[in-house]
């Protein structure tokens, strides 16, 4: 008996192993290490003499640019600029602030040359202590919007280039409401109904990726803009005490609580993590989700630019005030510590160029944030979200950039607590959310 | 003065120890100095700024939501790992300890998981047991779909699977310490107990656990430790969800510290836990030793 006991355990394990090693279907394979892309790979300059001497930069992100890199940055840099090797590294973006936090604190110069930092409460912190190169003379700078250049501005200076601006909203799979007939949305009300027709036909209507936390904070974001739109002075207005979450953030933490409690989402939601969220709604398993515009980028990166038929709707709460996010992101900036402090000047002229900014932007088929790109050929979805925001009000804040640490962690745990089904009290999680934001007001500065 | 060569050889040893020395006062006991400091102020981690706060982040904890969320999380592990866990390495080894053939061969196999990394361990799992996962798709198979559950997505089963999971890794390790205690005591003991007409029940209570008090002892602690320190489960598995359900102490430090930019107050967590889980392990070290039965 004994024996056997043995021999079915050892067996489960054995078996568990592998089954486990395979992973899930619907989990993309995982790309090939930065390190092992980044050994030095055949490129067109190596049949020319080569030059001298090459500065190796470092670079730190949160984008797998290894696939950047081996697409078409690689080529661009052979020929505009032979003279430079780039070293990068890719860290997962909810592990990224704290490495390079400790990266920095371990002395600047041990810091990466070029560094990638969101905009707000880091970027401002780095900006502070003198860890970012003064940019304010760079030809890119003039090329973007005045809220891009406020999102590069610490103390009247410019610290970085920026490569996108990023949207957030509704982004849905257009053969999943073709196939079930129905249209976008525009309210509250029509969004319930459509969510119906969509779980009668035995699809997840929306879906949460409540693993990656982030991905909950970005699923408020759309719904808060609403909020925003119907007053625009609230970030101010709660900073000084004003006015509180509990009291206008209401209509969007219940629309999501109503949404969850009449099971309009996909089973196991707690448990999947964005990458899966993708596939499955890539697969018509999920017909939409709220999100950055990122997840249409990614979708087509990861289906190898197979045709990727999304599209977006934005919805109105009873108010009927329609708001939008369109913020700048991806921000590199240059370690006034570098050592190699001209070559990654070089490298970040380069990128911030009209020709390297479309690159990037091709690329990660992302709103660019440079105004004189014009002739990109972006998806449909972003398309007709450039076309939605002439609708409503466009915010360029989200709650990363107005709000502690500590808020965001309360409210990814509030929509993880109804994704799992439990009983959440909205009024006393957004009471919870102001005395967070209450106790940690002082990390911020006034919007 | 001419010094003895006694004290000559013991300088000798001396100095050659205070490369090692050094480099252990450096990463271990400057970093736990420096965090005692940086819990009385209110340094965020980032900035090269601080300010002496006093006490303020030591009175601080006990309201604290998520604190008190991660302290009770972790008892019901540690108390998991030193009763439960143990007990099922006691059982495996007392499998193992039969006449078996192949046992070396079940040794290895039970003991492989604790080789693997935490980082493996958590996806392939995380993987098996999601709502799309192969368990699922077992129990549905044998009719048990009903069951189905997103096991590290609901509350209720999110903690238990993750012990389970530490489990998985750690019973194979415990069962071999076991293994060789039960190797190592005299057969003349049960022979002496068989003459005596003790039953196989007795001769485990009176000879076999006594006997075994050491392994006992070391074990007990080591899973005590282990689990009041658990940190890289969770965070990889369930980053501390869903809600509050796996957060234990140490996803707690990690979350204050380096995400919510409170590293002043994230080391007077560290501070109290340290004294907290030195208080239970010197208080476990002393029950469980004076049990010990000398050979």
């Amino acid at each position: 008996m004994k024996k056997a006991i043995c021999i079915l355990v050892s067996a489960f394990l054995i078996i568990a192993i592998f089954i486990g090693c395979g992973g899930n279907s619907v989990t993309p394979a995982p790309a090939e290490s930065p390190a092992a892309q980044s050994a030095p790979a055949e490129s067109p300059a190596a049949a020319e003499p080569a030059p001298a001497e090459k500065t190796t930069i470092n670079l730190t992100s949160w984008y797998r640019f290894d696939s950047f890199y081996t697409s078409s940055l690689q080529e661009a840099l052979a020929r505009e600029l032979p003279h430079i090797e780039l070293n990068y590294e890719v860290i997962p973006a909810d592990q990224y602030n704290q490495v390079l936090t400790t990266r920095v604190l371990a002395g600047a110069e041990q810091a990466p040359d070029i560094i990638q930092v969101d905009v707000g409460q880091m970027f401002a912190q780095f900006a502070n202590d003198g860890i970012l190169t003064d940019l304010s003379n760079e030809e890119f700078i003039s090329s973007y919007t005045d809220v891009t250049k406020a999102a590069l501005t610490h103390n009247g200076k410019a610290y970085g280039i920026c490569l996108e601006g990023n949207g957030a909203g509704f982004f849905y799979n257009k053969d999943v409401f073709n196939a079930v007939g129905v249209q976008p949305p525009s309210t509250f009300a029509e969004l319930l109904d459509v969510c119906e027709k969509i779980a009668a036909a035995g699809i997840a209507p929306v879906g949460f990726s409540g693993k990656d936390a982030w991905t909950l904070n970005w699923f408020m974001n759309p719904l808060i803009a609403n909020v925003l739109a119907a007053n625009p002075n609230f970030r101010t207005d709660r900073y000084d005490g004003n006015t509180t979450f509990a009291k206008d953030f209401r209509p969007a933490y219940a629309a999501v609580q109503e949404i969850i409690e009449k099971g309009y989402i996909n089973r196991g939601s707690v448990g999947l993590g964005f990458d899966q969220l993708r596939a499955q709604m890539f697969a018509g398993e999920i017909a939409m989700t709220v999100q950055g515009d990122w997840i249409v980028g990614d979708t087509i990166s990861e289906n190898h630019g197979e045709d990727v038929n999304y599209g977006f709707f934005s919805i109105a709460f009873d108010d009927g005030n329609k708001g939008f996010i369109y913020s700048p992101a991806t921000i590199f900036t240059v370690n006034a510590h570098s050592k190699n402090h001209d070559a990654a000047m070089d490298f970040i002229r380069y990128l911030g160029s009209y020709d390297g900014s479309l690159l990037f932007a091709e690329w990660k088929h992302c709103l660019p944030a440079r105004t004189d790109i014009t002739n990109i050929n972006l998806p449909d979805a972003q398309k007709e979200y450039t076309a939605a925001m002439s609708s409503g009000i466009v915010t360029t804040e989200y709650i990363y950039t107005y709000t502690p640490a500590s808020f965001h962690q309360i409210n990814e745990k509030t929509l993880q607590l109804m994704l799992a089904g439990e009983q959440v009290d909205i009024d006393e999680a957004l009471a919870e959310m102001d005395a967070a934001y209450d106790k940690d007001k002082g990390q911020l500065s006034r919007p | 003065m001419k010094m003895s060569l006694e004290r000559k050889t013991m300088l000798g040893y001396f100095l050659l120890t205070l490369p090692a020395l050094f480099v252990f006062l450096m990463i271990v006991y400057y970093p736990f100095i420096n965090s005692i400091f940086y819990s009385f102020t209110d340094w965020s981690g980032i900035s090269l700024h601080k300010n002496f706060v006093g006490l303020e982040n030591y009175a601080a904890l006990p309201d604290d939501k998520l604190i008190k969320a991660g302290i009770w999380n972790t008892i019901l592990i540690g108390l998991y790992a030193a009763i439960i866990q143990n007990v099922l390495s006691l059982a495996l080894a007392l499998a193992l300890d039969s006449k078996l053939r192949l046992q070396g061969y079940y040794k290895a196999v039970f003991y492989i998981p604790c080789l693997f990394s935490i980082l493996i361990i958590s996806p392939i799992f995380g993987n098996i047991f999601q709502y799309s996962g192969l368990f699922n798709a077992l129990i549905s198979q044998i009719g048990f779909s009903h069951l189905a559950e997103d096991w590290f997505g609901t509350i209720r089963t999110a903690l238990p699977m993750l012990m389970l999971t530490n489990s998985w890794q750690w019973v194979g390790f415990g069962s071999v310490i076991y293994l060789a205690g039960l190797q190592s005591i005299p057969p003349d003991y049960y022979e002496a107990g068989h003459i005596d007409g003790a039953t196989k029940l007795q001769a485990f209570f009176k000879i076999t656990f006594p006997m075994l008090m050491p392994s006992v002892t070391i074990l007990t602690f080591l899973n005590l430790v282990n689990g009041l320190k658990t940190f890289e489960l969770p965070f990889v598995l369930t980053n501390g969800g869903p809600g509050y359900a796996t957060e234990t102490v140490g996803t707690v430090i990690y979350e204050l510290g380096f995400r919510q930019g409170k590293m002043g107050y994230a080391s007077a967590i560290s501070v109290v836990f340290f004294s907290v889980i030195a208080v239970v392990s010197i208080l476990q070290l002393k029950l469980t030793r004076s049990r010990e039965v000398e050979l």
